[in-house]
């Protein structure tokens, strides 16, 4: 999941080690041990978010982007397992349209729809993971069903690869 | 008598609420509904099934800091609690309020209350020398001011006090 929020590996793997240091340092916080996933979910959207903010503020001092591009992500892990079951381009091309889809929502739609069906997590532990309420969660994951629905590329590319 | 199909909305809702829709007893009914709905889920499905199929593995192995520590229940630690910023402001505050209020306290206790207890002449009055005025507005007198406007400033010429009988009234 945070792979697809910061869109660079070495990022991605940084911050998932801090998140389980945190998780660790924490663990005494945690009063619903049956609720693990959403409660470490929440950490590292936490993270996310800040390493987020603290890209953006860089990179108005930097001309060089941080983010890695989803976009050539795939051809320099050509030979990676993860691929194996899809070629290259067409990994590339529904990475290209998943980001476009992901940015065309607002914050917490996009952060709703990612958590329920990327990282399949139930309603109840999404509402916990944001510190929202289950009926918020559902509008959001409502209206980005709806945008989804209408994104006729996104639907098209996941229906040809599925045949 | 004919089921209407579920609308647009009504779609969506029964994807997003799953096997809780309301809208399950139609679905469990009309079969083109069913379908649209299945055929929206199987599409989410395949984002998530996607998605974590292209994501790239981890390519270095997780480092464990010894340096951290699951937190525990410290011990009370006085110098750290009582120096702790907010704590130690509030300190600070109701020093500084105690200091004011007992540099504004006066050192004398107050005035007894004015009682008309012995009256004396006006005529031995006018007679009596007057107090030179001391102090601050004393110096300042003595400085500025001739010597006849300095009798104008000396005790005894306001007769302010004197009571109705024309005796000046002393407190007791």
């Amino acid at each position: 999941m945070l792979y697809y929020r910061v869109s660079n590996q070495a990022d991605a793997e940084d911050l998932c080690q801090e998140v389980f240091i945190k998780a660790f340092a924490r663990i005494a916080t945690l009063r619903q041990p049956e609720s693990v996933r959403a409660w470490l979910y929440g950490i590292a959207l936490n993270q996310s978010r800040d390493f987020l903010r603290k890209r953006r503020m860089l990179s108005i001092f930097k001309s060089t982007p941080q983010g890695e591009n989803p976009d050539t992500a795939d051809e320099s892990r050509a030979g990676h397992a993860g691929d194996a079951a899809l070629d290259a381009a067409a990994a590339r091309r529904f990475r290209q349209k998943l980001a476009h889809f992901r940015q065309s929502l607002p914050r917490l739609q996009g952060e709703v729809f990612t958590l329920r069906y990327m990282d399949e997590l139930t309603i109840p532990e999404i509402a916990q993971a944001l510190g929202r309420s289950q009926s918020t969660v559902k509008t959001h994951l409502y209206r980005a069903v709806e945008r989804f629905k209408k994104s006729p590329g996104l639907v098209r590319e996941l229906r040809e690869v599925a045949q | 008598m004919r089921q209407e199909h579920l609308d647009h909305d009504a779609v969506i809702r029964a994807v997003v609420d799953g096997e809780s829709a309301p809208q399950k007893e139609h679905l469990d009914q009309c079969a083109a509904c069913r379908e649209l709905v299945d055929e929206l889920q199987s599409d989410l499905a395949e984002v998530g099934r996607r998605s974590r199929a292209i994501a790239p593995r981890p390519t270095k192995a997780f480092a464990w800091s010894h340096a951290v520590q699951p937190a525990q229940a410290r011990p009370w630690n006085w110098p750290r609690n009582w120096l702790w910023p907010p704590a130690a402001g509030a300190m600070v505050a109701a020093l500084l309020l105690a200091v004011v209020w007992l540099g504004l306290r006066p050192d004398s206790p107050a005035p007894a209350p004015l009682r008309l207890t012995e009256t004396m002449p006006l005529a031995g009055l006018m007679d009596a020398e007057p107090e030179p005025v001391g102090g601050f507005f004393g110096f300042l007198v003595a400085e500025n001011i001739s010597g006849q406007e300095q009798d104008f400033f000396s005790a005894g010429d306001d007769d302010s006090d004197i009571g109705a009988e024309g005796a000046i009234l002393w407190p007791g």
